[in-house]
């Protein structure tokens, strides 16, 4: 007899390494001292364990509450976000540990695990969470598993064999759920991820800010395209334009921050898309943009249409959406990389966005601009052709060049004559608004590097650029990339080629790229995060109507419900078959099969036999009873007797047989 | 006015009937489909709420991970049911029987537990309902004896109440139970009441000198050896004087015959009596005295030895009762 209510010692043992694994993910983000109070708290609780500690009193508990919600308030005072709340939880998951006393309240440790094991994934989403959330699951299944076995029938490996099977068992459940159930968009609006990756393309951009972003090899968006990809030299993924130039920084104007002119889904299309001129076959591709703490969408110009309801197209023709990315998200978008924009003129506020330039400053640029462009006999064309020759004769592409002074144009064009893709971008810029021309920066990604094996782009901050537009009468705004002019091989080929080898060893971490094996298996792994990503986390409601419609052939909700019903019916029915089947009834003799079966075929007699009844007066009393059927019968029991007792293997086949045509009528 | 109370406690009642219908009494009672029920515990109410808790993270934060991880646990739901149901499916409950006890003692059933074919079972809790529980575990093959107790009350045959049998396994998330009747009863005998004299009718003993037995040890004399005597009843200090074996002896040795009587309570009530003439007949069995019994309706010989005793108990514990007392509410 033992009591029924008491934690077993080993389920305490299990969950507090459940804890420990369930808790890592969140070293993270959530403040320290939340570790200190966890080591607090387990030391307590052996202290209960072995007798020496009691349970913490009314006031002990309300201090720790009190003294935890206090700091948690403190560590995110500016905001309640996503991070506080998880905070919360984990401090309940905590504390709860000492003042567990009896099983029910394990159980309901166990179950805020379950809680805290899914807010890992808010936080991480990649292939390894998702492995590493299965582990976490499974402990702590384990440890509730164990809370309800006896000491005796514990033993390590066999409760995390029965609770494997037990998870086993449900991924059918889980995979027909997933598939099946509807995604609804969210409910209510909730406090966001401030932890996301900060890294990556900011609002501005100064001198030196993209060759930063050049050594990060870290991942952006990947790229699927639905028929042919574009050329190499034409992924130009525009993310943001800057129109506003302080000497230094370039950075969106005021217009293109208030975002009046957006054309969002939901809206009227405003006037200025009817300038929008599309020309000849679309681009459709797929981006999974990964976490950015950003507003905006990379695409290629110009857009058409999106999938993202969110999102909306800027005047600048850049995709942006209402709130942040915080975490990664799927788009589909259809381009026409053959555009016209704005051909016929520009309203007289845009001729002075693009044309704003700093008074006094890079003085010797503006002179220059004004002389060359005397020269070139007005000709914006001819303009643009001397500039980038200049660029051509002598200018070093290079991601380590000499800082700049105050007149960082000047000295970038007539001295230094070093750079990078955002010094060209900049300088041009400033010459052509310095030459009269309407110009302005755009800054996102160039290129992307190809995975074969599935067949898609990765786009890593790496491949950070910045290029120029300038704006033509009656041709619109027209890309121009000065960069290259310098460098044609980091537009043609990306931008590990086009680096110097000094270069190119910076931007090298670790041993990555000189084994041919490791790069095989990276781009293996990459392959299949990239699956992940679009299959499991990119599964939305477009993904699921199309898997419906090609299975159950519709969407109605009765197909739903009678597709759900069945299948999980199917999946329980199977677990029960197994059950049964493995609890079958087993016979030591195969002639006993044969004789059970004549049984139960003689029993429709009315003369059924009796429990411990010998076959030969079983046989006797049919024979009285139905004498029609006496010889038979015999023979059978015979037969049965000579496989039983003698071992004759021959007279199985016949006693088989016998049976077999064995021909019963009911009782008279 | 119908309270809520009184509205379960007759659900119950019915339910209990019911219940009872579907596992009627048997000797030996296999736990099947149609007498296992199967509901969530406080604690899957409690999961089932976590789960919507954690749909609504995931749905708001359209995180699929979340999702995907409700709906497993959810699927983990669902299979415990599974496993729970069969922590009980095709147990075998076979009533071995209980020692004849006095009322107000606690009769103990003893019960064997065979497990399923080719299957094991943990944490199977059997109890009469409201009693001591006991948690069984029955590894393939094994089988387990458990030893029942349950508080008797009046002599006569008692029949349990039925056999609570109750799973959690695994996960606490759903319990399983089962009601079970076995075939099973105990005979109680009277609660023995002690009196000053014995009941017995001067004129029917056959020595009318017998002082009551608790001078049974008074020293009466010698008598030669005999074998097979006691070891303790051997005169030693005789035998060290060279004068041979003898024996001392004792009243409560010497052959007696004693009638218990139920004529010779006079002004008591029944149960009074049967109570004091089973307090005489239990400390006479002590001595080595050959005693009968005459009841009303049936009158027991002379005789000595466990058999007579367990006679003339029986004979008290059964007086004048027509059908076998029960226990509680009878159930089928």
């Amino acid at each position: 007899m033992r009591d029924l209510d008491q934690i077993p010692r080993n389920s305490l043992a299990w969950l507090l390494v459940a804890q420990g694994i369930i808790l890592a993910p969140h070293v993270g983000h959530a403040p320290f001292w939340i570790w200190g109070i966890w080591l607090i708290v387990i030391f307590w609780r052996w202290q209960i364990f072995r007798g020496a500690w009691g349970f913490p009193g009314q006031l002990v508990k309300f201090f720790l509450v009190g003294s935890c919600c206090a700091g948690l308030y403190l560590a995110y005072r500016a905001s309640f976000g996503m991070e506080t709340m998880v905070g919360l939880l984990i401090v309940g998951f905590i504390l709860k540990l000492v003042e567990m006393k009896k099983r029910s309240d394990l159980i309901v440790i166990c179950h805020l695990g379950y809680f805290v094991i899914a807010t890992q994934f808010l936080f991480y989403s990649n292939l390894l969470a998702a492995l590493y959330g299965i582990i976490s699951l499974v402990v702590l299944t384990a440890t509730l598993f164990a809370s309800h076995q006896s000491l005796a029938q514990h033993r390590f490996w066999r409760t995390l064999k029965l609770t494997g099977i037990l998870m086993l068992q449900a991924v059918p459940l889980m995979l027909i759920l997933f598939i099946v159930a509807p995604r609804i968009g969210p409910l209510w609006a909730v406090p966001s991820n401030s932890a996301g990756a900060q890294t990556g393309m900011s609002d501005s951009m100064a001198p030196g800010d993209i060759s930063n972003l050049m050594r990060s090899n870290e991942l952006v968006f990947r790229v699927t395209f639905e028929d042919l990809a574009p050329l190499q030299s034409s992924l130009y993924w525009r993310g943001l334009v800057f129109s506003y130039f302080d000497g230094r920084r370039w950075a969106q104007s005021q217009q293109q921050l208030s975002r009046a002119d957006v054309s969002w889904p939901e809206s009227a299309s405003p006037a200025w898309r009817d300038q929008l001129q599309y020309r000849g076959d679309s681009t459709d591709y797929e981006i999974i943009l990964e976490a950015s703490g950003q507003p905006w969408l990379f695409s290629l110009a110009a857009a058409e249409s999106w999938s993202h309801d969110d999102a909306g197209l800027s005047r600048s023709l850049n995709l942006q959406r209402k709130r942040p990315v915080n975490q990664r998200i799927q788009y589909r978008v259809s381009s026409f990389l053959d555009y016209r924009f704005e051909a016929d003129s520009l309203e007289p506020w845009q001729r002075r966005q693009e044309l704003q330039l700093p008074a006094n400053n890079n003085p010797q640029t503006r002179r220059i601009a004004q002389q060359w462009l005397a020269e070139s006999g007005a000709s914006p064309t001819a303009l643009v052709q001397k500039l980038l020759n200049h660029f051509n004769q002598g200018f070093r592409y290079t991601l380590q060049p000499v800082s700049l002074g105050e007149h960082s144009v000047d000295e970038f064009l007539w001295q230094t004559q070093e750079g990078f893709c955002e010094h060209f971008a900049s300088s041009f810029v400033f010459f052509m608004r310095a030459a009269g021309i309407p110009a302005r920066v755009v800054v996102g990604y160039q290129g992307g590097k190809l995975n074969p094996l599935e067949n898609y782009f990765v786009v890593r901050q790496r491949e950070a650029h910045a290029w120029a537009e300038i704006w033509l009468e009656g041709q619109g705004w027209i890309r121009v990339d000065p960069t290259a002019a310098v460098a044609p091989e980091r537009i043609e080929q990306g931008a590990d080629d086009s680096l110097s080898e000094e270069d190119a060893r910076l931007l090298r971490n670790g041993f990555a790229g000189q084994f041919p094996l490791f790069n095989t298996l990276q781009l293996r792994w990459d392959a299949l995060n990239y699956s992940w990503s679009r299959w499991v986390l990119g599964y939305d409601t477009d993904v699921q109507t199309g898997i419906l419609q090609r299975w159950f052939g519709g969407l109605d909700p009765w197909r739903l419900v009678l597709a759900v019903i069945c299948l999980v019916a199917l999946t329980i029915l199977c677990i029960i078959g197994v059950m049964l089947w493995r609890q079958r009834k087993q016979y030591a003799n195969p002639a006993d099969r044969y004789y059970h079966r004549f049984c139960n075929k003689v029993a429709r007699t009315g003369c059924v036999r009796r429990t411990g009844e010998a076959p030969r007066d079983y046989a006797q009393r049919l024979a009285i009873m139905r004498p029609d059927l006496a010889t038979s019968v015999r023979r059978i029991t015979e037969l049965y007797e000579w496989v039983s007792y003698a071992d004759n293997q021959a007279a199985l086949k016949d006693l088989k047989e016998a049976i077999g045509v064995l021909k019963v009528s009911a009782a008279k | 006015m119908i309270s809520p109370r009184t509205l379960t406690s007759s659900f119950r009642r019915f339910f209990g009937r019911w219940a009872a219908r579907r596992c009627p009494k048997a000797p030996t009672v296999r736990l099947q489909h149609k007498s296992i029920y199967v509901l969530p515990t406080r604690q899957g109410l409690l999961f089932i709420f976590v789960l919507a808790v954690m749909w609504l993270l995931g749905t708001n934060y359209q995180n699929n991970l979340v999702l995907a991880t409700t709906f497993l646990l959810l699927g983990v739901m669902c299979i415990s049911i599974l496993h729970t149901f069969k922590n009980l499916s095709g147990l075998r409950f076979t009533a071995i029987g209980c020692r004849p006890v006095f009322a107000g003692e606690y009769a103990s059933f003893e019960v064997l537990v065979e497990p399923a074919a080719k299957s094991s079972h943990e944490n199977v809790i059997v109890s009469f309902e409201d009693h001591v529980s006991l948690a069984v575990d029955l590894a393939q093959g094994s089988e387990q004896r458990l030893h029942l107790s349950t508080k008797t009350h009046r002599r006569g045959w008692f029949e349990p109440e039925r056999l609570l049998v109750k799973t959690i396994y695994p996960l606490g998330l759903f319990r399983a139970w089962s009601w079970i009747q076995l075939d099973m009863k105990a005979l109680v005998y009277p609660n023995p009441l002690p009196s000053a004299m014995p009941p017995v009718k001067a004129e029917t003993s056959h020595q009318g000198e017998l002082s009551s037995p608790e001078n049974n040890e008074d020293f009466q004399g010698f008598s030669r050896y005999q074998n097979g005597a006691p070891l303790t009843h051997i005169a030693w200090k005789k035998f060290a004087r060279g004068a041979g074996l003898y024996l001392k002896d004792y009243t409560g040795y010497q052959s007696q015959q004693v009638w218990l009587d139920w004529d010779s309570l006079t002004g008591l009530d029944v149960e009074t009596r049967l109570s004091q003439l089973c307090y005489w007949a239990v400390e006479l069995a002590k001595t080595r005295s050959e005693f009968g019994l005459r009841l009303p309706d049936c009158v027991i010989d002379l005789g000595s030895g466990s058999a007579h005793q367990e006679q003339v108990l029986r004979a008290l514990a059964l007086y004048g009762l027509k059908t076998p007392s029960v226990q509680g509410v009878r159930y089928a």
